[in-house]
């Protein structure tokens, strides 16, 4: 995650201080020592130790998954099918002779990226927007919030499977409901972090310097958004996972023969009774990946605070 | 215990406009499976495997093992696809409901049919979309179920008759209706036997269906009962003759 080296540049305005210009020196301390005071920090504490391990490790899995799956994502060895775990399948293999533990490991890429890109963006857009209506105030503020408001009314699983109903079932849908569902939710958070900077003194003084709209709002107030920020992305990340994982599910999703975690448990389920390891293992994956990107997220959260 | 039935799902392909306007197409995507495995991964080895008729074994006297099915040939089917002008490869759609075993076959016909070179992108509905405003009639590459019915006849005029109510797969062949007319109306058992077995040649050789397998109704009595007899229709089994065992 890339926002924890901005939280704690040299001179940010997290305490309330003018932030640096461009032309103010800076003490510059390197981007990897950074990373390196902060993992430290965030590792201090046990809880958020194991969710960093957790997300590391499957963050590795996503990655190198084509290296360490034993069998392909769609081989089906009929002569195998339904096998329980065993030294030749790890965690057994499914009704349809696939083996468990390899598309869990090479599911772990398409669900960490679907949630993964649907959060940035939806973190992108909802600053953004966030910034601008709380700033900007007004008339701009009142229709865009109740827009929001109308779409948080509705429970979140439902808005999800309304607009699937209406794009249709694919991976990019998946996308573009994460970012539509998650957008509002973090602008909201964004707005309420501008609305209590925005009356301060550093930012008359940039207005009365002349300073452009959009240096105002990335370059003054958004250093005061960040820490809230980056425990936000952190939460909203861990429910994308949870969504990506409940559309799967509900069959909605990204379609088969995809190793989509969630899916694996809806495929795996007619079974349940016969091969219950085709459904405890993915289902298990889910819960230990979003547990752990939570406990990541509290650590996040602990550390920004620590530091402030 | 189980009774053989005539419910099965059927893979069916547009034969009205491209890709299945040409017969090689089809063709090729049944040299492209290997039946055994289908049959082995999605029915578990219950029930029958399918001759790409709807006329199945439960129909005795019509059924016919006679024409052989075409058997895998990876390259001869690329070949065909070659010839209908699919060199390299064809990318198709294969919607399917979400509901019995239609997801899995659908599953295992992608992974079959990328081996000569075309590329299935499998799309799950529930049923209410697939069957909802007649959209299963509309798709090219379809999986639909099709329930057990007492005699065959009802198949062929429903499902494969030049503008049947249900051609889901808008198939049209004079030759193919008048044996299905004939089957349907003549008063000789011999000739219908005849019909229906020409029929099973005719679907086999450019049919616009693919038939994997034949489901199995299954039913489990406990020992201390005798005269139970299943029925494919599960519901109708008689449970009057079932007594105790002294």
């Amino acid at each position: 995650m890339s926002f924890e080296a901005d939280v704690r540049r040299p001179g940010g305005s997290v305490d309330g201080q003018p932030p640096s210009t461009p032309t103010q020196p800076t003490i510059q301390i390197a981007g990897w020592t950074r990373v390196g005071i902060f993992v430290r920090a965030l590792c201090s504490k046990p809880a958020s130790a194991l969710g960093f391990v957790i997300f590391v490790l499957f963050l590795v899995l996503a990655i190198f998954g084509p290296f360490i799956a034993p069998y392909g994502v769609n081989e089906q060895i009929a002569s195998e099918a339904g096998q329980p775990p065993s030294a030749r399948h790890w965690f057994g293999t499914d009704n349809l002779g696939r083996d468990v533990f390899s598309r869990i490991v090479l599911g772990a890429r398409e669900i960490l990226s679907l949630a993964g890109f649907g959060t940035v963006i939806a973190v992108f857009f909802g600053t953004t927007l966030g910034l601008a209506v709380g700033y900007i105030g007004g008339w701009f503020d009142e229709i865009l919030m109740r827009i929001f408001d109308g779409l948080l009314a509705m429970p979140l699983l439902l808005l999800a499977l309304l607009l699937l109903g209406t794009l249709g079932p694919s991976k990019n849908s998946v996308l573009l409901v994460i970012i539509i569902v998650y957008t509002p939710i973090v602008s909201r958070v964004v707005r309420s972090v501008v609305l209590s900077v925005r009356q301060r003194g550093f930012i008359e003084a940039a207005r009365l310097r002349g300073e452009s709209l959009p240096y105002i709002l990335f370059r003054e107030i958004l250093p005061s958004v960040l820490p809230a920020l980056a425990v936000e992305a952190a939460l909203r990340f861990s429910y994308a996972i949870f969504l990506v994982a409940s559309l799967g599910f509900l069959g909605v999703g990204v379609q088969p023969p995809s190793p989509d975690w969630g899916l694996m448990v809806r495929e795996a389920r007619n079974n349940v009774n016969q091969m219950p390891w085709a459904m405890y293992y993915p289902a298990a994956a889910i819960a230990v990946i979003v547990i752990g990107v939570n406990l990541l997220a509290d650590g996040i959260k602990r550390v920004l605070l620590e530091t402030k | 215990m189980d009774a053989p039935t005539n419910l099965f799902d059927v893979v069916r392909l547009r034969a009205d406009r491209s890709p299945g306007n040409d017969p090689r197409v089809m063709q090729a995507l049944k040299l492209g499976l290997d039946r055994q495995a289908i049959y082995q991964l999605v029915m578990a080895g219950f029930g029958r495997i399918g001759r790409d008729s709807p006329i199945g074994p439960m129909y005795a006297a019509y059924y016919s093992e006679e024409t052989p099915l075409p058997i895998r040939d990876v390259e001869a089917a690329k070949k065909l696809l070659a010839e209908a002008g699919y060199p390299n490869g064809l990318k198709i759609d294969l919607h399917t409901p979400d509901t019995g075993d239609r997801p899995e076959l659908a599953v295992v016909l992608k992974n079959q049919w990328a081996d000569i070179g075309v590329d299935v992108n499998v799309m799950v509905e529930p049923e209410s979309v697939y069957y909802g405003d007649n959209g299963w009639l509309e798709v090219d590459l379809g999986i639909t179920g099709w329930g057990s019915r007492p005699y065959p006849q009802f198949y062929l005029d429903v499902m494969l008759k030049c503008n049947a109510k249900w051609n889901e797969s808008h198939f049209c062949d004079e030759e193919f209706d008048q044996l299905a007319t004939t089957a349907g109306t003549t008063l000789d058992e011999a000739e219908r036997v005849a019909a229906y077995k020409a029929i099973q040649k005719l679907l086999i050789e450019r049919g616009p269906i693919i038939v994997p397998y034949f489901y199995t109704q299954l039913a489990a009595i406990r020992s201390t009962f005798q005269g139970f007899v299943l029925k494919s229709f599960s519901g109708r089994s008689d449970l009057r003759p079932v007594s105790f065992v002294e």
